[in-house]
Order: C-alpha cells, then structure tokens, then sequence
C-alpha cells in the first residue's frame, strides 16, 4: 500500500523488502541452529511425529508415503533436512481457504512442538490463526479417549482378529450416549478391489492406508448391527494436552496414506503410533514388527500404568436376542418365528391373550430377530420391513415394559485370554517308535485351546509348523506345515441355522498306499455341515470333507478325496477341553484307497499361558492304520 | 378436528423451516446398506482389513462436502445425519418408549435432560404420525416428530 506513494518511497520499499525477507534469513538460521545445537532431529518426539523408523542398516524412513507429508524433498529419509525444511515453512504467508492451509496449520502438531522446544519469538515468526483446525476441534470436543475393539462373530473365526479404532468422547457425554462421539479409524482404501489381487496387495502393502473420521453410530451399526461382533470399549486415561496432541497429530496427516499391510502396518499398528506421538517415551509399535493382531496391541496398551480408567461392553444385536430368548416360554418362542415368518400377525389371539408385559417381549423380541434375519439375508426393504413397522406399531400401543436384565458382561474380557503365539513340545508314541515333536504358530486359537476372551467354535491358525524326530530310525521330518487353518463349529437351533465349515491348506506328510512310505503332500481341504449343541459348551458335528491332494509320486501328480466327519467338542470346565474327531476321505482319482484318521485330545489349562494336552490317534490307510499317543506341553507366548 | 388443522398449519410451517436449512438429502448420505451374507472366501481375506465404510465416513482437512467440515459433521445437520443412519432403531426406541438412539437423537435435537421423558413419552404415543409407512424417508421422519413437537405445549419449543 504505501509503496504507491510516490517513487521515493517505492525505492526505500524496494530496499526494506528484502530486509525484511532477510530478517526471516537470519532467523530461520537461528532457529535451526539452535534445532541442531539441540540435536532435536534425533529426539523421540521428531521421530514419532514423522513416523521414522530405523533402516536395516543405517538411517530412517518415514512410514509415510505421500510427498505432501514433507517439506524437503528428501525429508521420507533424512529427519534433519526435514526438520530445516518445516522450520522454514512456517515463515510462509499464504492465507487459510477451504483448499489451502499455512504451514503452521497443516503440519500443526510439528509447529506446536518446535515452537515449545524453541520459544518461537512471535514477534519475528508470526503465528497464524489455524481457523479450520479450531472448528474442527471444537466439533469434536475431546475430553476422553476410547479405544475401541469388536470382537469376533460366531461362524468367522477371521473376524477374530478384529479391528481397533478411537473413539473421542466429550464430556457431557455419558455411557448411554455416546452414539455421536467420533471415531478416528484406519483403514486401506481397497477401492472395491476383491479377490486374489486383493489379497496379494493386502499382505504386500500394495493398498494406501488413512485415516479418517467417522460418527461412531455408524462404527455401532456396522460392528454390532451388520456383523454381529460385540464391542469391547477401553477407556484410556491421556490428558487433555496429550488428547489435543492426537488430534493435531491426526490433523496434519490428513488425507496422506501409509502402506497398508494386512499382518503388520494395519489399523491397530497405527493406532498404536498415535498414542507414541501423544507419548514420545513409549514405544508401542516396536513390539509388531511381523504380526500386529488387534488383541495384542490392546494388551500392550493397557500394559502401561494406570492408562485404563474403565471398560465397557456393548453386546451385539445377536447377543441381545440370544438373551431375550432366554426369558421366553417355548410358546412364547414359537409366537416370536411365527411372527416373523408372517404366519401370524401381532394382533393375533395368542399374542393378544398374553399379559401386556409378555406381549411387550414377544413384540420386542420378534422384531430383534426380524431385524437380525433382515441384516442376516441382505434384505433392507420389501415385505419384512413392512412386518417390522406392524411390529413396532403394536408395541408402541402397549404401556406395558418388558422386564429383562441388561446382557451379563463377560467374566474374561477379550483382550484377557491366552496369548496368541504357541509353541509346544510333545513326547508321541507311534508304531512301537518313540517321536519327538516340536510344534510352532504364531497365530491364533485352535477348538481346544482355553476358550475365555475369544469366540466359541471358531479356530484360526496361521503358518503352523510341526516338526518331528524318530528316535528308532534317527531321522528329523517335517510333519506338518499349514499356511492357513480355519474350522468354525456354530451350533444350530430354531432361531439360528449358521453351516459349520473348515477351509485348510499346507504340506503335510502323510500315507497314500498300503506298505509304501509315507510322502509329503500339498493338500487343500473344505467341509461343510452341521453341528447340534445342547448348550454353547457342548456341541456333536457332523460334515462332509472334500480333498485336494498334490504329489508328484501320483499319476497325474494329484487325487481327490471326499468323506464324512463327525464328533464332539466339550468344554468340560472353563480350563478342560475335549475334541472327538472320526474322519474318513476316500481317493477318487487316480489312487483309489481310504484315508483314515480318527482323534480323540484332550486339552487342560494349567493356567492363562500353559496347557497339557493328551491325544490319542488312529491314522494311515484303512485296515492299515498305525496308533499313536501323544503328550504334550504348550506354552502361549 | 382443532388439533388437526393447527397441526396441519404448523406441519406447512415446519415444512417451510425444513427447506431452508439443508436437510440429510441435501447432505448427500444413504442409509446403511444391508450387505447380506459373507461367502467363504470373502471370509478368509477379511481379516484385518477394514476398508473404510459408511457414507458418513470422511477423510480429514478434506474442505466442506455437503454437512461434513473437514470431516465432521456441522452442528445444524447432526440430527438429520444421526437418524439417516439409524432409522429402524429410533423406530424400534420409540415403539417402546425408551433407549440410547432415542436419547442420542433428542441430545442431537438440543432437547434438555428434564424434558426427554416427555419427548419420550410423546414420540411413543405418536408413532404411527412419526413413523406413517415402513417406507418413510429419515427427512420424512423429522418433518413429523417436528408437527407431533409442535402440538405439545412443553416441547413445541424444539419443534423449529
């Protein structure tokens, strides 16, 4: 403005500009000497913020991949030159809009932290009102921090493995309103993508990871509703400044993304790196560096001290209907089916006949399993939305409270069960031959292993490996190498009809024919069927098993096999388990045998962490089996 | 018949106060999109990965899109944002008279503590208006609660 005056001034205007530009200079240089002077490129806190790692062999990289992230060009692996490149940029002038933000805003949790570690003198560096953050952080309104973790659901022991996510709670807020609250979450963006490529670039970081904010309704909705998984909620004691630190934190990395890699860098991993940057001191993520399982990085957490202040459950739809069930007659059970089925409508005599408090279950209740039927078949509107509003109509005319409990939170907690790694070392005898066998995983729960914190009848083993020796004829094998195991045993009744199913593949050293030795086979196996329990601890199964198996001692190097299976499983105790087994799979192709192999084990817990187990086989051809014995000791780890 | 006509008027009203604030239409959110069973495969592959769902999911430092600021929802839009996403479950707090998206949705409408048990006690005897049809629209949904509100001397102050 002034410099339009007249000429002279415009003159002394040309001289004072780049004064003033280089009193930026000489600041800008003081500051990061003095940066350097503090060495504040190697601190903690400069590391968390930018998420570098150590390399291999020397220097860093920041998990970060996108270039906005950065300020130098070569800031991903050199903290220093980053560090110099975002002291810099705070000096900038540009103006907030709802595309842009000054530097001091955009990276707002790096200039907070320098501008403590170097007393940013605002009369030589200007601070900038941050008007989008400010809003944004009043909206939201942290006062707690929530950690929250679903459970696993009955029938998908991969959704055992479960997911984490943050939950910002404000303080007015209570436990029974908190639907509003904000989630922060991480997830890949896999843009639809499913199928082999999907998982390939899953599990090789092929998927940018973000985050992103989301009303924790719809985080209710869709674990609890859709999925039917229990939620876990942990509420974290960090104070209001370490909060805000989160927040800032979470704001500067915006919509820049991470690779995201199914196993380790996933949401719970980064979750975890968020706490580290409100903590410089911890150090979290290190503990993941192959496997983050969501279960583990909760119990890390809570490891520090004082950090969980409460915990509360949110049962899922399936939970809350499962109990309702529970206080309903069998007539009143079969008033509830025929409703839903339509047989019946609410205003029919029976209902009409029951006391206005049992009607008002009845109606509840039907409209529960109508609505988990509805979720359950994908069916959103049509007829069955139309019977829920005939539903919900009669019950809003009935004054009556139906009188249940609230559903009885867990003894164990689902971040309280055994750990997830197991290795075990057993003592087998075999054909007169005394073996030795030493058995490794790194994930997660077999039928048997001690059931409390995770979801029944479901198994999920990741890259298991059995080795063995045979002390008679002084040779070491490899038993068993399976790359992934799943068996998932769902009791079924007249509310509930879930198919138990087992999907499996791996190397295994087995016998194809009589009096041959035997080979070490790639196998893939699937079954489908059927298990009845009379109580969710003891169930009898039956199904029916198909068989690839690949050797190239075969004709055409292959033979398929199918048969039946059938037994029990038996949760004699909380800390006793039983598992009966028969199996038979006949080869169909090319080899024309049977294969046999029939299980009775039995697992004791002799705590959280350590386990007897004692099985009994018979296995090999049929009428050509061999029995073995076996004793072994397991350790979760 | 008194009660019909003033409730016809205040539903013009109310409707008239309705358009000039955006409403969940003009915010651009669907509901919940039922997604039905899982195959087998599906399954296997699901087991850490989470992509991001829900429409009112967002990224941050994203700008405005629709009601959302950078991510978050504006205060004007909470109501209509929060009962898009949980129709059947009003629904079902209503019918009986009491629950948390019942509550959660009268704190998003500014409805005071000592005034929620006769919100409840209100939308409960009101159903039907409220919920007319199983196919009734989220923003259908708060133009009725507002004219059932608007009848009731101690809670037409929340109507607008």
């Amino acid at each position: 403005m002034v410099c339009k005056i007249n000429r002279l001034l415009l003159a002394v205007c040309l001289l004072v500009m780049p004064l003033t530009g280089m009193a930026d200079q000489q600041y800008i240089q003081e500051l990061i000497d003095r940066a350097r002077a503090d060495k504040l490129a190697e601190r903690a806190a400069w590391h968390k913020l930018l998420h570098y790692k150590p390399n291999t062999f020397s220097g860093y990289t920041s998990q970060l991949v996108s270039r906005n992230f950065f300020n130098d060009p070569n800031g991903r692996y050199d903290p220093q030159a980053e560090l110099d490149a975002t002291i810099k940029s705070f000096f900038s002038d540009v103006r907030e809009t709802d595309k842009v933000q000054n530097p001091q805003c955009l990276f707002i949790a790096r200039y907070a932290w320098l501008k403590k570690e170097l007393k940013f003198d605002p009369k030589r560096l200007k601070p900038r009102t941050c008007k989008r953050f400010q809003e944004w952080y009043k909206t939201i309104n942290p006062k707690y921090i929530t950690m929250i973790f679903p459970a696993g659901t009955d029938n998908s022991p991969a959704s055992m493995f479960g997911h984490t996510l943050l939950r910002l709670d404000r303080e007015e807020f209570n436990e029974k309103n908190r639907l509003t609250s904000y989630g922060i979450n991480f997830a890949a963006e896999n843009n639809g993508e499913g199928g082999l490529a999907y998982t390939f670039k899953g599990l090789f970081g092929g998927y940018p990871g973000k985050f992103s904010i989301v009303p924790y309704y719809e985080k209710v909705n869709q674990y609890n509703q859709m999925e039917n998984r229990d939620i876990w909620e942990y509420q974290l004691d960090f104070t209001q400044q370490e909060i805000k630190t989160i927040l800032m934190h979470t704001w500067e990395l915006g919509p820049n993304h991470f690779q995201y890699f199914f196993f380790s860098q996933n949401c719970s991993y980064h979750l975890l790196s968020l706490f580290e940057v409100a903590r410089p001191r911890l150090n979290l993520t290190d503990n993941f560096n192959w496997f983050a399982i969501p279960s583990d990085t909760v119990k890390v957490t809570l490891e520090e001290e004082g950090i969980l202040k409460k915990v509360v459950y949110r049962p899922s739809a399936r939970t809350k209907l499962q109990h309702r069930l529970t206080y309903l007659s069998s007539d009143e059970k079969d008033m509830v089916i025929d409703i839903v089925d339509g047989e019946i409508t609410p205003q029919a005599q029976d209902v009409q006949a029951l006391p206005e408090t049992r009607r008002a279950l009845v109606l509840e209740t039907a409209h529960d399993f109508l609505l988990y039927r509805r979720v359950d078949e994908g069916v959103e509107g049509g007829e069955l939305r139309k019977r829920s509003f005939g539903i919900l109509r009669a019950r809003s005319k009935l004054n009556a409270k139906s009188d249940i409990k609230p559903v009885p939170v867990p003894k164990v907690r689902i971040d309280q069960g055994h750990s997830t790694s197991r290795i075990s070392m057993g003592v087998a005898e075999y054909d007169e031959a005394k073996i030795y066998e030493i058995q490794m995983k790194p994930s997660y729960h077999d039928l048997i292993d001690l059931p409390e914190g995770y979801t029944e009848g479901a198994q999920i083993n990741f890259f298991n490996i059995n080795m063995r020796y045979n002390e008679e004829t002084d040779v070491a094998y490899l038993q068993e190498l399976s790359f992934i195991d799943i068996f998932s045993l769902t009791s079924r009744n007249e509310f509930f009809k879930p198919t138990s199913w087992k999907a499996r593949t791996g190397l295994e050293k087995i016998q194809l024919e009589k009096g041959k030795k035997a080979r070490t086979v790639f196998h893939v196996d699937t079954a489908f069927g059927m298990m009845f329990g009379s109580s969710s601890s003891f169930g009898v199964f039956a199904m029916l098993n198909y068989r690839f198996i690949y050797h190239d001692s075969i004709e055409n190097d292959y033979t398929m096999a199918y048969g039946p299976q059938a037994g029990f499983l038996w949760h004699v105790t909380s800390g006793w388990s039983m598992w009966l087994s028969l199996n038979e799979q006949h080869m169909f192709d090319n080899l024309h045998e049977t294969l046999v192999n029939h299980e009775f084990t039995q697992n004791i817990a002799m705590s959280r962490d350590t386990a007897l187990r004692l099985s009994v086989r018979e296995y090999g051809i049929r009428d050509y089996t061999e029995q073995e014995t076996k004793l072994s000791f397991l350790w979760y780890l | 018949m008194k009660k019909i006509i003033l409730s016809a008027l205040v539903g013009v009203m109310y409707a008239g106060s309705a358009v000039a604030a955006p409403n969940n239409v003009g915010c651009g959110w669907g509901s919940q999109i039922f997604e039905g069973k899982k195959g087998m495969f599906n399954e296997i592959m699901a087991i850490t990965t989470n992509h991001t769902s829900g429409s009112q999911s967002f990224g941050i430092t994203t700008g405005t899109a629709g009601c959302a600021k950078d991510g978050v929802i504006q205060q004007y839009a909470a109501a209509d944002a929060f009962i898009t996403a949980n129709m059947d479950k009003v629904a079902y707090d209503m019918s009986v008279g009491k629950g948390e998206a019942l509550d959660t949705l009268a704190t998003a409408m500014g409805i005071k503590e000592a005034d929620k048990s006769r919100f409840f006690a209100v939308s409960k005897a009101n159903f039907d208006m409220i919920y007319p049809s199983d196919s009734v629209s989220a923003a259908e949904v708060m133009d009725n609660l507002g004219v059932v509100l608007a009848t009731d001397e101690k809670l037409s102050k929340y109507a607008a």
